[in-house]
C-alpha cells in the first residue's frame, strides 16, 4: 500500500502538467458539447440529437490518447535514468511493472471521475423534455474502460524491451506507409481501414471505443 | 562537535598520517599517551567514543578499537562495557615504563632517518648541543 | 570468517573491446573492502554484476548468501548502494525522493534520515534537479544509509565532490559502521582516500584482479630496497621484484619488491650484496608497482 502510494505520488509529480491537461479536456468535454448543441427553442430537439451525436466522436478520440499518451509517458522517468533506480530497489520486476501500471490505471480511473462529475455539472443547467434520458455514469465508465484498455495495450507494448518497442513500432509505421502508397498507386484496397474496423469491431480489443457516446439519448 | 576532554582528543588526533609506515592505531594509542602522560588528559576523562573518533578521523571504527585495546593492555584506559572507554592514569613505575618506550621509538625514527640521510651519530650530537643550548637562552 | 560478497570465476563482455574475465574476488563480511583501479578497469561493471544489474556469461556470484541476478530483490532489500552517476529522479523533491526511496525499505529509518538531512544542509523542498554535484552526493548517501543496509555498495562515491563534502559523506559512513558493523564495499581511484579507511584491498585493471589481500599486508609487504654490490647475484629470491632500476656504476640497484619480511635482509646479506635501505611504501605507489608489475608482464 505504502508504495502504491508512493508510486501514485511520483506519478503526479512525473506527469502533473498532461493530467491536468487532459482533467481539463475531460471536464470541458460534456461542458462545452451540451452548452453549444442544446436549443433555444424546445421545437429544435431533433436536430440537437444529432450535434450532440457529432461531438459524441471526441468522446473516444479523448480516451484513446489518454490511455496512449498515460502509456508512453509512464516509463519516461525510468527511462531516462536507464532503469538502474528501478532495478536497484529489493522488489521484484514484475511487481514494480504492476504498480507501475495500477497507479496509471489509477490516474485515468481519476480522469474519469472528472468527465463524471462535469457530465451532472453540465447537466444540471437544462431541463430534459420526457422523451430523453441523461446517462451521466454510462458515459464516464465507457471512457474510463476504453481509456483503461487502451493504456493497457500501449503499456504492454511499451514495458517490452526497448528494441521490441522498436521493431513493433516500425512494423506498424512502415503499414502505413506501404497503404498510403497503395492508395498513390491506385491499387485497390484498403485494408488498414479494415484493420482498424476488425479493432474497434464488435469483438475487437478496441471495441469500447465503437458506438455511440451519447450524454443524453432516446 | 562534542566539547570538553573530547574535542580536546579530536584536536590531538587530527593529523594522524595513514600513509605512514607507522600502522594507524599504534599512532592514536602513542599520541593518546602522550596527552595523559603530558596532563592533557587526567584519570576518570572519558575517551571519545568509537564512532565519534572514527568519524571524525574517517578511519575504520576497528581500528580505533584496537588503538583504545592497546590503551587498555597497557593501563591508559579502560573500557566500561556499554558506557564507553576512560582515561586511567597508570601506576608510576608502568607510566615510566610507556614513557621510556616512546622517546626510545622516537630517537630509534630518528636514527634511521639520519643513517638514510647519510648523518654520522657525530653530526646528530653536534645538532643536539647546538638546539638545546639556543634552548635555555 | 563469513564472506559478503563472492565473485567465481566470473566472465562478462558489456561490449566490444572490454571484459571482466575469470573475475574471483570475496570480500569479507564486517569489512571495509577498497576496491581500486584506474579509469576502465571494470569497477562500475563489476558492481553492475553485484547488484543483478548484469548478468554474467560465466561463473557465479553470490551477495549476502544469495545467487545473483536469481535472488537479486532478497539481497537488494539489504544493499544501500550509491552509484556512480546519480540515478535518483531529477523532479522530485529532496523529502520526495526520501519518501519515495523508504517506502521501498521496510528497515528505513526516518528519524537519521531527518538528522542527516539536517547535517549535511539539504533543504527538503529542493528539485533534485536544482542540487549541487555535492548536495546530490549527499542526498544519495543519507538514502543508502537511512535504509539501513547490512552492505553498502558505493560507486565512487566522493569522485568530483570538494574536501569538506568528501569528509562528511566519509563521516557519516564511518560512523554508521561504528553503529550497526555493515560491510563496505566501495570503489575509488582516490587511493590516499581510502588508505585509513579500509581494512581489506583489491585491485582492478584491464578487467582482471591484481591482487586482493587485507590492506595491512598490502602495505607491510611492498618495499622499495637500495642494493649496493653485484645484484646479478640474486637470483630466485624469496620475495617478487615489481619494478628493478639501476643506480650510478658501481653495480647499485633500487626495487620495489613484494613479500618482504625481516629475513630477506639475511638472504641478500648471504649473496654479498649490501642492503642500503628498506623504505615502505604508501597505498599509492605499492598500487602503482603493482599495477606497473602486472602490465610489463603482458
Amino acid at each position: 500500500m505504502t508504495m502504491l502510494r508512493a508510486m501514485l505520488w511520483f506519478h503526479w509529480r512525473s506527469c502533473r502538467n498532461w493530467i491536468v491537461a487532459a482533467a481539463v479536456v475531460a471536464a470541458g468535454l460534456p461542458v462545452v458539447s451540451l452548452r453549444s448543441s442544446w436549443p433555444r427553442d424546445p421545437s429544435q430537439m431533433a436536430s440537437f440529437l444529432a450535434q450532440l451525436e457529432a461531438w459524441g466522436v471526441f468522446y473516444p478520440v479523448a480516451a484513446a490518447i489518454v490511455g496512449l499518451v498515460m502509456a508512453v509517458i509512464i516509463w519516461q522517468a525510468d527511462r531516462r535514468g536507464r532503469f538502474v533506480y528501478a532495478a536497484t530497489l529489493p522488489i521484484e520486476p514484475w511487481r514494480y511493472v504492476w504498480l507501475r501500471f495500477v497507479a496509471g490505471a489509477a490516474w485515468i480511473v481519476g480522469l474519469g471521475l472528472v468527465l463524471w462529475a462535469a457530465s451532472l455539472v453540465a447537466l444540471a443547467t437544462v431541463s430534459l423534455p420526457d422523451t430523453l434520458r441523461a446517462f451521466p455514469t454510462l458515459l464516464a465508465l465507457k471512457f474510463t474502460l476504453a481509456a483503461v484498455s487502451v493504456f493497457a495495450i500501449g503499456y504492454s507494448i511499451t514495458t517490452l524491451p526497448a528494441s521490441t518497442t522498436r521493431i513493433v513500432s516500425r512494423v506498424v509505421l512502415g503499414l502505413v506507409v506501404l497503404q498510403a502508397l497503395a492508395l498513390l498507386l491506385g491499387i485497390e484496397g484498403n485494408w488498414l481501414a479494415a484493420v482498424g474496423e476488425a479493432l474497434i469491431g464488435r469483438w475487437g480489443p478496441f471495441a469500447l471505443l465503437g458506438g455511440r457516446w451519447m450524454l443524453i439519448d432516446v | 562537535m562534542t566539547s570538553g576532554p573530547g574535542a580536546l582528543v579530536l584536536r590531538w588526533l587530527e593529523d594522524v598520517d595513514g600513509r605512514s609506515a607507522i600502522p594507524l592505531y599504534e599512532q592514536i594509542a602513542s599520541r593518546l599517551k602522550a596527552a595523559i602522560g603530558g596532563g592533557v588528559l587526567s584519570a576518570g576523562d572519558p575517551l571519545p567514543s568509537v564512532r565519534v573518533l572514527a568519524g571524525e578521523l574517517r578511519i575504520n571504527p576497528a581500528t580505533v578499537v584496537q588503538a583504545y585495546r592497546l590503551l587498555e593492555a597497557e593501563g591508559f584506559a579502560e573500557m566500561r562495557q556499554g558506557a564507553g572507554s576512560f582515561v586511567r592514569q597508570p601506576a608510576g613505575e608502568q607510566r615510566q615504563r610507556a614513557r621510556d618506550g616512546q622517546a626510545r621509538k622516537l630517537v630509534r625514527g630518528l636514527l634511521a632517518e639520519a643513517a638514510r640521510a647519510g648523518l654520522t651519530r657525530k653530526d646528530l650530537n653536534r645538532a643536539w648541543n647546538d638546539i638545546m643550548e639556543d634552548r635555555s637562552t | 570468517m563469513t564472506t559478503a560478497v563472492r565473485f567465481d570465476a566470473v566472465n562478462f563482455r558489456p561490449g566490444k573491446g572490454f571484459a571482466i574475465e575469470g573475475l574471483s574476488l570475496s570480500v569479507p563480511e564486517g569489512s571495509i573492502y577498497g576496491f581500486l583501479g584506474p579509469n576502465g578497469a571494470g569497477k562500475t561493471t563489476t558492481i553492475r554484476l553485484m547488484l543483478g544489474l548484469e548478468r554474467p556469461a560465466a561463473g557465479r556470484i553470490e551477495v549476502l548468501g544469495s545467487v545473483i541476478p536469481g535472488a537479486a530483490t532478497a539481497a537488494l532489500a539489504r544493499i544501500g548502494y550509491v552509484p556512480e552517476r546519480p540515478h535518483l529522479h531529477p523532479f522530485l523533491t529532496v523529502r520526495q525522493s526520501i519518501e519515495f526511496h523508504a517506502a521501498f525499505h521496510p528497515r528505513f529509518d526516518h528519524r537519521w534520515a531527518a538528522e542527516l538531512q539536517d547535517e549535511f544542509g539539504l533543504a527538503p523542498n529542493q528539485l533534485l534537479n536544482r542540487l549541487s554535484k555535492g548536495e546530490m552526493g549527499k542526498l544519495l548517501m543519507l538514502q543508502a544509509l537511512a535504509q539501513r543496509p547490512d552492505l553498502l555498495v558505493l560507486d565512487e562515491p566522493t569522485d568530483g565532490l570538494d574536501p569538506v563534502v568528501r569528509r562528511d559523506l566519509l563521516s557519516a559512513l564511518v560512523a554508521y559502521v561504528a553503529d550497526h558493523g555493515a560491510t563496505v564495499f566501495i570503489s575509488s581511484h582516490l587511493v590516499h582516500e581510502l588508505e585509513r579507511l579500509c581494512d581489506w584491498v583489491g585491485l582492478m585493471d584491464g578487467g582482471r584482479l591484481v591482487s586482493e589481500m587485507p590492506m595491512a599486508q598490502l602495505k607491510d609487504g611492498v618495499k622499495r630496497i637500495r642494493l649496493a654490490g653485484p645484484v646479478d647475484a640474486l637470483a630466485n629470491p624469496p620475495f617478487s621484484v615489481l619494478s628493478r632500476a639501476g643506480v650510478g656504476d658501481a653495480g647499485g640497484a633500487v626495487w620495489v619488491v613484494d613479500g618482504w619480511v625481516a629475513d630477506c635482509g639475511g638472504w641478500i646479506a648471504e649473496r654479498g650484496v649490501r642492503l642500503e635501505a628498506v623504505d615502505d611504501l604508501d597505498l599509492e605507489d605499492g598500487f602503482v608497482e603493482r599495477l606497473r608489475a602486472r602490465r610489463a608482464a603482458r
